[in-house]
This record gives C-alpha cells, structure tokens and sequence, in this order.
C-alpha cells in the first residue's frame, strides 16, 4: 500500500531551479552559471526589461535565466546535474548563492487532489504517537513534547534552548540599552566591554546598588567564557548603555523611564530591554507613542509582560503597563522544559496593546550580580526579556535590520509551542542560525 | 484655597506626531499655562514638568497637544525575592 499518488503531489516539480542569490552577487552568480552549468549571458533575461517587471515562465529562454531583480532570484532550465555541481560548489557561509531549489507546484487550496486515505491514516498514526509521548512525560500542557533544557557547566540552559549558545552572531556593532537600577560598574566578568552609562535617578549614579539592573545586562550582553562559572550573555558582542531608570529601592517615575528611553535613542540604540513594571493594567498615551516613535526611530522597545500571576492557584494575572502598550513587545517566561512559568502574565485583557508577543526563558536564569557575589539565578519576566533583547541584537547584527523589520524577524522566527497565545505570543525567541537565509 | 490650587503633580505631555518639530515651541506656550518644564525629550516628543490640578485642563487646550497625562510609577521586586 503506497500513498503513491499524494507523495508524487507533494514533490511535484517543474525541472527548473530556482536560486537565491545574496544581494550585490548578481554578476558573481552570472558567473556561476556560465563557468559550470554554460548558461551564456545572452540567455538570460532580467525582469528589468519587461513593462512593470511582467514576467511569465515563458519569457524563460531554453536552457537559460530569468532574473527576477527586486527578489534577488534567478529562475534557471538547467539540468539536475549542474544544479548539483553549483550546489557543491557553492556552500560556503561567503559564497554568493544562499540556495539552489527545484521549483514546485502550487495548486488553488480548493482544488488540490483529494487526500488519499493511507496518507490521513498516516497523519492519524503521527498525532496519536506524538500524544502517546506527551502524555507519558506526566505533562499535557509542555510546550514541546519532550523538551526539557539543561545547563551545563558552560552554558545556561536560556542560551541553549534559543540557539543562542550556536548562532555565529554576536551582536557586534550593535547597541543594546538596558533600563533598570543600573549595572555594578566594575563587574569582573565585563572588562573591555563598551559600557556607556547614565543615571537618571536623581542623586544616584548608575551604579547598581539592588542587583537586578546587572542580571539583566548580563543576560542581554554578557560573557560566554566568563573567567569563572558558565557563559551566561546573549548578545555577547553588544555594546551595552546602561540607564539607571529605578532606584536601589522603591519604585521608579515614568519621567525618569521616558528620559531613559529618549537618551536611549539619541545614542543610536537599536535595542531597548526595560524589565520593569508598574503593576497596574492600565495604559499611558505616553509609552504607547513613545514605544511608536522608538520603532520608527530605529529602536525595539522589548518589555516584561509582568510577574503576576500565580497559575497554580488559578490566577493568570495580566500584562503590566508599560508592556501593555502596542508598541511594546510583551516578553512571558518560560521554564527549562518549555512550559510558561507560574508566575507569568498571561494576556486577560485581550485588547489591542495587551497582548503577549513572545517568550524566553524566566526560570532559574544565571547570570552576573554585583560583588562579591559575582553571579546569581533568579526568575522572572525580567530575565526572559533580556533574552529577547540580546536576540533582537543578533539578529540586528545578522539581517541588519531596525525597529519595526526587526520586530518581524524576531516574531516570524519564533518557534511555536503547544501553549496559549495569551500566555507566550507567538513562541519561544530563536537567535538567527548560521545556516539562516537572511536576505 | 482648594488644594487642586496647590498641589502641585508631576505632568507627562505627549506632543502630536505631526507637531514633533515644535516640541520646544510648544513647551514655551505650556509654561504660559502653567506648566513648570523639567525637561522636553525632543526626539520622543515630549515634555515633563509640574503643574497643579487645576491648571491641568489649560494645558490639554494647547494646540499641538495630544495628551496630558501624571506621571505614573514603575517598581522592581526587593533584591532579595526569588521572582523578580
């Protein structure tokens, strides 16, 4: 019994190749295509020459290309072989071409060929072993069947189940700025780092002088081979501006925060984490527009969705101003086996602005502390926003992109859990992968 | 003497996107309204500053303003809570 005929569907091709090529390698690419599969230039055409760039398949020469310029992609009838020894050829992280792919079919959603009933019965078969091992782990509601992260004594478990410890990017030229009670200045674990720092409470300096303030910035940009313990930091290549917004104890003005935010963009920033809350589900005009006018500045304002909740006795809390705004990205908490953390805020207003955009890792986070005690673990929504933070800055790095484009590369790059969307948005953050096609 | 006449409250003006450029012009004018300026965020198109309950409403007329709003607050967990 085969699924012959939905197999052969779902492979179908044309014999063509389709290749993306990275940008400003067009000619490098031509190249290519003449020295190893002898497609001569005269048989290419490019979508610049047509009224409107209307092309259609058949403006494809025999045996030639179409470029299609704006895309940054060759449709080329060549045969298998030399798609092969481009392919071979050209795999290096440098090379010009990203990917060498058959062309497929698409059919009207309405018209595909039915579905045999060997290929449900084996669509049947998968879900119900994969129910089968969820259920057996002794946790329904785990985010990925069988996941579970474990530190080891290099690296944090955060680093690990974002593929942050394996991303090549490291946030290099990218500034991150990190609003909280500061940063302990002298930390051992951040010598000739870039540290730019500004207090905007009044008579304190940025000095950290509570602790949380410097567990965020070594979440965000911290060390991966500190002298001593794990590597803990993200966004290990960052330049890192720290902005004392909140006092050593008590609670912060929004004046001070908006000051905050506003050097934070005069700096060039492109990244903003703000672990703070003020415990409240109303909103301000004032952060929604300043979170807008960020975006459109060049910066992502990522902000903790709140620690409110307490799951197990049937509170699910809400998401805490300023995270609440639109132009905020709301981070939740995850634990190491991905599932959402107990106290994690889930979205129950569900209106515009309040909802959960994504999620990191909240639960048992190592990370630097001021001296003597070096480095400590704690939870919260605060320590899974910079997370997101640091990964907003590689993929800053990798894709370079700002503000709003990068508030789509973090959430179309997501990885979905089985979890509400009112508790962790759109899925666990992901750092960009080497193998990543970027653009 | 009402004590929205002396109580004086921290005020977050929020300017409207397409008057951003006047920012500065606009903090002026507030003054006259009785706004106290402690500082104008020229790039989030802001000003912060004091004024008394009273006078809030005057400041709300201003044109080129879309908000006025108090200051609110924000707050961290103690150093010693194991969620934070």
């Amino acid at each position: 019994m085969t699924n012959g005929t939905s197999t052969a569907v779902m492979n179908e091709t044309t014999g063509k190749y389709i290749i993306t090529y990275r940008q400003n390698e067009k000619s490098s690419t031509l190249k290519l295509l003449k020295d190893n599969a002898g497609i001569a230039a005269k048989n290419v055409v490019s979508s610049n020459n047509f009224e409107s760039a209307a092309v259609s398949t058949a403006d494809i020469p025999s045996g030639g290309g179409l470029v299609l310029e704006k895309l940054g992609m060759m449709v080329v009838d060549m045969p298998g072989e030399a798609a092969g020894t481009l392919s071979a050829l050209e795999s290096s992280a440098s090379s010009a071409i990203l990917a060498i792919e058959p062309e497929g079919v698409c059919y009207p959603i309405n018209q595909t060929p039915a579905l045999s009933l060997d290929y449900l019965r084996g669509f049947r078969d998968a879900a119900a072993d994969l129910y089968d091992r969820a259920s057996a782990n002794g946790s329904v509601a785990m985010g990925l069947a069988g996941a579970s992260f474990e530190g080891t004594e290099t690296y944090t478990w955060g680093l690990e189940a974002t593929g942050a410890r394996t991303s090549p990017f490291s946030g290099k030229g990218i500034k991150v700025a990190v609003l909280d009670t500061g940063f302990d200045l002298q930390h051992p674990d951040f010598v000739g780092r870039s540290i730019t720092h500004q207090s905007f409470v009044q008579g304190q300096t940025a000095q950290d002088g509570h602790g949380h303030g410097t567990h965020c910035v070594g979440t965000a940009c911290g060390p991966r081979q500190p002298a001593s313990g794990r590597g803990y930091g993200v966004a290990h290549g960052a330049l890192i501006y720290v902005g004392k917004v909140l006092p050593d104890q008590g609670s912060g003005s929004d004046s001070g925060i908006l000051a905050g935010i506003e050097w934070a963009i005069t700096n060039g920033c492109h990244v903003i984490s703000m672990s703070l809350g003020a415990g409240v589900p109303s909103t301000k005009t004032y952060y929604e527009a300043a979170g807008q006018r960020a975006l459109d500045a060049g910066s992502l304002i990522v902000a903790a969705a709140g620690n409110n909740a307490a799951r197990n006795l049937g509170n699910f809390g809400f998401v805490s101003r300023p995270a609440n705004s639109r132009s905020f990205m709301a981070v939740a908490a995850l634990d190491s086996r991905l599932g959402i953390a107990n106290f994690s805020a889930r979205d129950t207003a569900r209106s515009a602005g309040t909802a959960v955009d994504i999620a990191g890792p909240g639960v048992n986070v190592y990370s630097s502390y001021p001296m003597p005690t070096r480095n400590h673990s704690i939870s919260g929504t605060s320590m899974a926003t910079p997370h997101v933070a640091g990964i907003a800055a590689l993929w800053a790095e990798a894709a370079n992109v700002r503000g709003s484009a990068l508030w789509q590369r973090l959430i179309t790059s997501a990885r979905t859990l089985n979890l509400p969307v009112n508790d962790t948005g759109r899925g666990l953050v992901m750092a960009p992968a080497a193998d990543t096609v970027i653009a | 003497m009402g004590t929205k006449d002396s109580v004086q409250v921290e005020v977050i003006v929020t300017v409207s996107g397409n008057r951003r450029a006047d920012t500065k012009d606009i903090s002026e004018r507030l003054q006259s309204r009785g706004l106290t300026v402690s500082s104008v965020l020229e790039h989030t198109g802001m000003i912060v500053g004091h004024s008394s309950e009273a006078a809030l409403e005057s400041l709300k007329q201003e044109s080129g303003v879309a908000a006025v709003e108090a200051a609110g607050t924000v707050q961290v967990a103690p150093p010693d809570s194991k969620v934070q």
